[in-house]
């Protein structure tokens, strides 16, 4: 019982009883008709509430972040009374995605209405609940009837075109086959030969056992293109929000997408997916490896599949892990080599993790770093040391600035000011 | 397509337009009605002046609100804009011509002169002169009119809008309780549709402020549901009327009781025992409406009233008709028809009885002034044949049906109960149309038709009579009543309508003045509701019973009912023993059976009860009263002091054309001789002394001086004679005080209610989140309404931005109330400190809102 309707309670009886002991008809006849007010406001709630159902349809189930999505959402009366309005609250739980609405149904009808929005922030989001919420004219009794849906929304980071960065080769590349037997799984399948006690079941080729009528085994070359192996700086020390006044100074002339991007979290993000997309693009094989608290790591494999299970992991990352990205460097680095090329994109001012990779330089590794300035989001993070080291680091650099965004700062003409390439030290 | 939205909204106003304007008439129109019930109800006051003066105070009341007029600025303008209007207002013709002709100085001096009045009679406290009165109650409304708009049009607050004016409504209503109903119920409808107008603005506000997408037409719509439940609610209690009302709960009730009967007679059908004795329980000093015969002892010699009077009397406290076999009851409440439940008469003080002629003529007047040192439950001691009292009383009598038709103009006034002479008085006097022109019988004059119609609905309300007019085949009209009338001779029992705690007050009785052979000529002819009611005997009485009753008269050879009766009281003084412990009877048994047979050993209402099942079964009409027996005069009391033991019960008996007379069966008391002067219960009469005779010689003095026998005199019909509740003037200030100390519990008892709540509110919550929700909850009061987009810290700027010396505080309450709720390895004690610290100084800093704020 609402405090609306205890409070009317307690007037209809207090008038009645009144009347009753002062034997005084008016305050009966005020008694009872403020019963028959509580009585149809009741009834009349309930009915209004009864025989509803709700439906939603979506146009898609993943986007980017800057795409448009679009759904319908329809209620439907069973009742054959008119219901003169229902109040639909959507509690979907993707941002700026509101389909709710007051709505008026006729007698066992439906109402249908579309609602479109822009998907302003990566993750995935529950479609629902929604709330079908109904009272009587005095807002006595309310009736809130919860719908829920099992459909999900995920969106992906958004992807940038990044003109500027040329993904790192092998020091073997120009060879067309180096038919080189690796005991490793790669994305270059060389032969196939019989089982051998000893060889590991996931090498088993089951289309070729099947047709020879043997168990069969796939041999693997090294790939003649080196792996790109994304590592994404999730760590909590790294990620920085803009201040106020650094969003204001942001370049105005920024892509829809971008503008939605507002911390380091985010470019961290979106600058991985789109490394991601360049080395998908050319047949690389892609890896990937973040320090974000669900440890995520992606095997090399060159595939659209692979593209989609990096965004899927990059949709959901947050800055919460608790190891830096130098532990984690130091942790993988004995992945990589002249074969395996890591891709670093960070915003930690920590200048342990570039003297890392100048070591891995050492053994041959030629790593890419993107370098997300967190003194661009904030000057008080002070990134000086770590943009000095860079600078002259054996390995190609790129740095991004939150203020003039990613077109610009990865520009091929714009950006030459802050990226200096591997083979320019040399 | 929906955009994204600004993450701080603006908290909800009220808007002006739309459906606003329908709640700004309904508004004025409410108040209008209120101004208009009070000046219809209040005399020298025009209800048209006072419904325009409510109705421009609200006006009034909605513009300022609408402004950003600081309160207090608002209420001057108010107040000295009401006083000039008001004051206008009291003869608005007079100024006008004086306006006109430019007399100022006589248009001042008679202001300043009524204003003088008005200070002066507020400060002394007298009564207000009529134009004084028209001023102040002009004045009221106006300030009332404002005071509802304000609230609802500045604070939102719409209940407390139309609480005070219904409240008020209400008050003035009561002062006329007879007045109908419709304004109060057609005030209840205004309230609620403006209650539905509020909430579907307050809705539609809500829902903009969110970018809630919403059918143009909700306001309307929900405005004309709310309407129409309002509408069909004000139907419904207006059709719920005061004797539907009875109806019904009566209909229930025989219904009730036929199937319980039908159960009891299938029961006793099947047992072949004789009937038990039903369970009545208490003793007759008790005077309640029931008591069992030898059940506990009256006692006390704490006094229970003082009385000054022209002798010793017996006090009698009420009358029981109903015998079960082990005690009496009184049924008289469910008399006359079946279907109804009778209520009690409603006398103003001083009213008296309307007693029939023959039976006045053979009684005196006899007055005894009784002041109360017990609480006695509203009951009023009474002498002999109750015929008025000092203060308002409420009496339950005694009801017979009706069914008689009386021809106009051919029927003397006085052969027609006094309850049905104003209807026949009014045709009688009336013009009707001519026979032929209508079926029934129809007045020419349409004012004379009109208070036709209202006394017949009266009748039907408050008895039920139904009256039919009809044509009699000579062409006169004839009326046909059926239903029931009260019977005012028959008395069971007298209330004060007010209350009697420690109260003095004074009543008269009729002392019969017969003498025995008026008595022995009076004969068996009995009105056939007293032998309905008064010969009833339960089938727990014996054949023995019957026999000894039988054995007496014969004995004595009494074959009158005087006789008879004289013989079963002397039977009965002089054949038992009394002892005022004497109990009731074995389970099962008849208590009068036993007693006569068995024990031989009882008190009074062993002897009363005795006579009364006796008399009966000889088909005398009998009746017991139970109340105080006489007792000597207290000289340190100055008057007659009864006490608890002095509680008693005696017999009454009925005789056509002299009414009830008293027996005294119990040899303890001293039996009534009606051949002496001063006869009946006002036995031999003593005067009073005054106040000063105290001394022993005095009283002694005076004990020996006889008093002057009192002479019957006519008794004057009365000119009203109402239902309780329905009486103009009846049970008035006091039914009001009452309802107004009632009112005042039930608000006392809300706002009690609603104090709690908000003090506990936030019981058993984390210090901060109580906190947080403290600034919310005052946040809400002062218009900076909580939005779920905010963030705490969002929310306590928002506050600060609107209540800067609250700033800080609303800052500190929200980051406490965050770190308690999503922070670790944090101290709760230092968070809740902050917090308390934090909220004190919030409040603080919002408390100057009375004064000087905008909105």
């Amino acid at each position: 019982m609402t405090y609306r309707s205890f409070i009317t309670a307690l007037i209809a009886a207090g008038f009645y009883g009144a009347g009753e002991g002062f034997d005084w008809p008016i305050l009966r006849q005020l008694g009872v008709a403020v019963m028959v007010v509580f009585a149809l406001a009741y009834l009349w709630s309930r009915w209004n509430i009864s025989g509803l159902s709700a439906r939603r349809d979506l146009d898609a189930s993943a986007l980017q972040v800057g795409g448009v999505l679009a759904e319908q959402l329809a209620v439907r009366s069973k009742s054959f009374l008119p219901k003169p309005w229902i109040e639909v609250r959507d509690r979907c739980a993707m941002p700026a995605h509101d389909a709710s609405r007051v709505i008026s149904i006729g007698s066992r009808a439906t109402v249908h209405w579309e609602t479109q929005s822009v998907a302003v922030k990566r993750g995935v989001f529950r479609m629902g609940p929604v709330f079908l919420r109904t009272s009587d004219p005095f807002a006595i009794f309310t009736h809130t009837r919860r719908v829920d849906f099992d459909d999900e929304v995920t969106v992906f980071p958004p992807v940038f075109d990044l003109k500027n960065v040329q993904l790192p080769g092998a020091q073997s590349s120009g060879g067309p086959h180096i038919e080189r037997r690796t005991p490793f799984t790669t994305a270059a399948v060389s032969s196939i030969r019989d089982y051998a006690a000893g060889d590991p079941f996931n090498r088993i080729s089951w289309t070729s056992s099947a047709r020879t009528g043997r168990l069969m085994v796939k041999e693997f070359d090294l790939d003649p293109t080196a792996e790109v192996w994304v590592l994404a700086d999730f760590s909590a020390t790294q990620a920085v929000r803009p201040l106020p006044e650094t969003e204001r100074s942001r370049n105005p002339g920024l892509t829809f997408a971008e503008a939605w991007l507002d911390s380091s979290e985010d470019f961290v993000a979106a600058l991985a997916a789109s490394i991601s997309r360049k080395a998908v693009d050319a047949n690389r094989a892609l890896g990937f490896i973040s320090n974000a608290s669900n440890r995520d790591f992606r095997a090399a494999e060159s595939s659209e599949r692979q593209y989609l299970r990096v965004l899927s992991a990059l949709a959901v990352a947050t800055s919460d892990g608790s190891e830096p990205i130098d532990s984690l460097l130091n942790r993988e680095m004995r992945r990589f080599d002249r074969y395996r090329s890591p891709v670093v994109v960070t915003a930690s001012t920590d200048i342990d993790w570039v003297e890392t990779l100048e070591h891995a330089t050492f053994r041959g590794v030629r790593p890419t770093v993107i370098y997300v300035d967190p003194q661009s989001f904030d000057p008080a993070r002070n990134s000086v040391a770590v943009r000095d080291r860079l600078a002259v680091a054996p390995f190609e650099v790129h740095i991004l600035d939150y203020r003039i965004g990613i077109e610009a700062s990865f520009d091929e003409l714009a950006g030459a000011a802050t990226t200096r390439s591997w083979f320019d030290v040399n | 397509m929906s955009q994204p939205r600004a993450r701080n909204v603006a908290p909800a106003k009220l808007s002006p337009l739309g459906e606003g304007w329908f709640i700004l008439i309904l508004g004025a129109l409410s108040s209008g009605l209120l101004g208009a019930v009070v000046g219809a109800y209040t005399a020298d006051a025009n209800p048209s002046t006072m419904a325009t003066l409510a109705s421009a105070g609200y006006l009034a009341g909605y513009t300022l609100a609408r402004t950003y007029a600081p309160d207090a600025l608002a209420h001057l303008i108010t107040f000295v804009l009401g006083i000039v209007i008001a004051l206008a207002a009291i003869e608005p013709r007079t100024l006008y011509h004086q306006l006109r002709a430019g007399e100022w100085q006589v248009i001042g001096d008679r202001y300043e002169s009524l204003l003088r009045g008005f200070i002066r009679s507020i400060d002394s406290g007298d009564n207000f002169e009529t134009d004084i009165a028209v001023f102040a109650i002009g004045l009221t409304m106006w300030l009332v009119g404002y005071t509802a708009a304000w609230m609802l049009f500045r604070r939102g607050w719409v209940f407390w809008s139309v609480a005070l004016p219904g409240g008020i409504l209400l008050v003035t209503l009561a002062l006329e309780r007879e007045q109908a109903s419709w304004p109060a119920l057609l005030y209840l409808g205004f309230a609620l549709a403006i209650a539905a107008g509020q909430t579907a603005i307050s809705r539609t506000t809500f829902w903009s402020a969110r970018g809630i997408e919403q059918p143009r037409s909700f306001g309307r719509r929900s405005i004309v549901l709310g309407t129409l439940i309002a509408a069909l609610a004000v139907g419904i209690g207006l059709y719920y009327s005061f004797d539907l009302d009875d109806r019904f709960k009566e209909r229930a009730m025989s219904s009730g009781d036929r199937v319980a009967s039908w159960v009891e007679d299938r029961f006793e059908s099947s047992s072949s025992n004789p009937p038990a004795p039903q369970d009545v329980a208490g003793n007759y000093g008790a005077f309640a409406d029931q008591f069992k015969v030898g059940d506990g002892v009256p006692s006390g010699d704490t006094p229970i009233v003082v009385v000054q009077a022209n002798g010793e009397e017996y006090l009698a406290a009420r009358r029981l008709n109903e015998y079960d076999g082990a005690g009496w009851r009184s049924t008289s409440s469910q008399a006359g028809d079946p279907t109804s439940q009778a209520p009690r008469m409603a006398f103003r003080s001083d009213q008296p009885m309307n007693i029939p002629r023959d039976q006045q003529q053979y009684r005196a007047q006899d007055d005894a002034t009784i002041t109360l040192l017990q609480p006695t439950d509203q009951l009023l001691f009474t002498i002999d044949q109750h015929y008025s009292a000092s203060v308002p009383t409420l009496v339950r009598v005694g009801w017979q049906p009706v069914d008689a038709t009386y021809t106009v103009g051919q029927t003397e006034l006085s052969e027609v109960p006094v309850d049905l002479r104003d209807l026949v008085g009014l045709l009688q006097s009336s013009d009707f149309v001519p026979p032929g022109t209508s079926a029934t019988p129809e007045l020419e004059s349409p004012q004379a038709s009109a208070q036709q119609q209202k006394l017949q609905d009266r009748l039907l309300t408050n008895y039920p009579v139904t009256s039919e007019l009809s044509w009699a085949d000579d062409g006169s009209v004839q009326v046909h009543f059926t239903g029931r009338l009260p019977v005012y001779s028959d008395i069971e029992a007298v209330y004060g309508s007010a209350e009697l705690d420690n109260a003095t007050y004074s009543v008269v009785g009729l002392v019969p003045q017969m003498t025995a052979a008026d008595l022995e000529a009076a004969g068996g002819n009995y009105p056939a509701y007293v032998t309905d009611t008064y010969l009833q005997l339960p089938g727990t009485v014996t054949q023995e019973t019957r026999d000894l009753a039988n054995q007496i008269v014969q004995q004595a050879g009494a074959v009158t009912p005087y006789d008879q009766a004289v013989a079963i009281q002397n039977y009965l003084r002089t054949n038992f023993t009394y002892q005022i412990d004497a109990g009731g009877a074995p389970d099962g048994r008849d208590i009068v059976d036993y007693f006569l047979f068995d024990s031989q050993v009882g008190r009074c209402d062993h002897y009363a009860s005795s006579m009364a099942v006796m008399l009966r079964m000889l088909g005398v009409p009998t009746r017991i009263v139970t109340g105080l027996a006489p007792v000597s005069y207290d000289s340190e009391m100055s008057g007659y002091v009864y006490r608890g033991r002095n509680a008693h019960a005696w017999a009454e008996v009925y005789f056509p054309g002299f009414g009830w007379v008293p027996f005294e069966p119990t040899p303890t008391q001293t039996a009534i001789d009606l051949d002496l002067p001063g006869n009946g219960l006002a036995a031999t009469p003593e005067p009073t002394p005054s106040p000063d005779a105290t001394t022993e010689s005095d009283q002694t003095s005076m004990v020996a001086t006889p008093s002057p026998t009192a002479t019957a005199t006519p008794m004057p019909v009365p000119a009203t004679t109402d239902i309780q509740g329905t009486s103009a003037g009846s049970n008035g200030p006091s039914g009001v005080f009452f309802g107004l100390g009632a009112a005042a519990i039930a608000l006392a008892a809300i706002g009690g209610f609603v104090f709690w709540r908000r003090r506990n509110a936030f019981a058993g919550l984390p210090p901060a989140r109580a906190n947080y929700g403290r600034l919310q909850r005052l946040g809400r009061f002062l218009g900076i309404e909580p939005a779920p987009e905010l963030t705490p810290r969002e929310y306590a700027v928002r506050f600060g931005a609107a209540k800067p010396k609250s700033a800080g505080g609303a800052i500190r309450v929200a980051d406490a109330f965050t770190q308690e709720q999503y922070a670790s390895n944090v101290d709760a004690g230092s968070i809740a400190q902050n917090s308390d610290y934090g909220w004190r100084e919030a409040k603080q800093g919002a408390s100057d809102w009375r004064l000087w704020r905008r909105r």
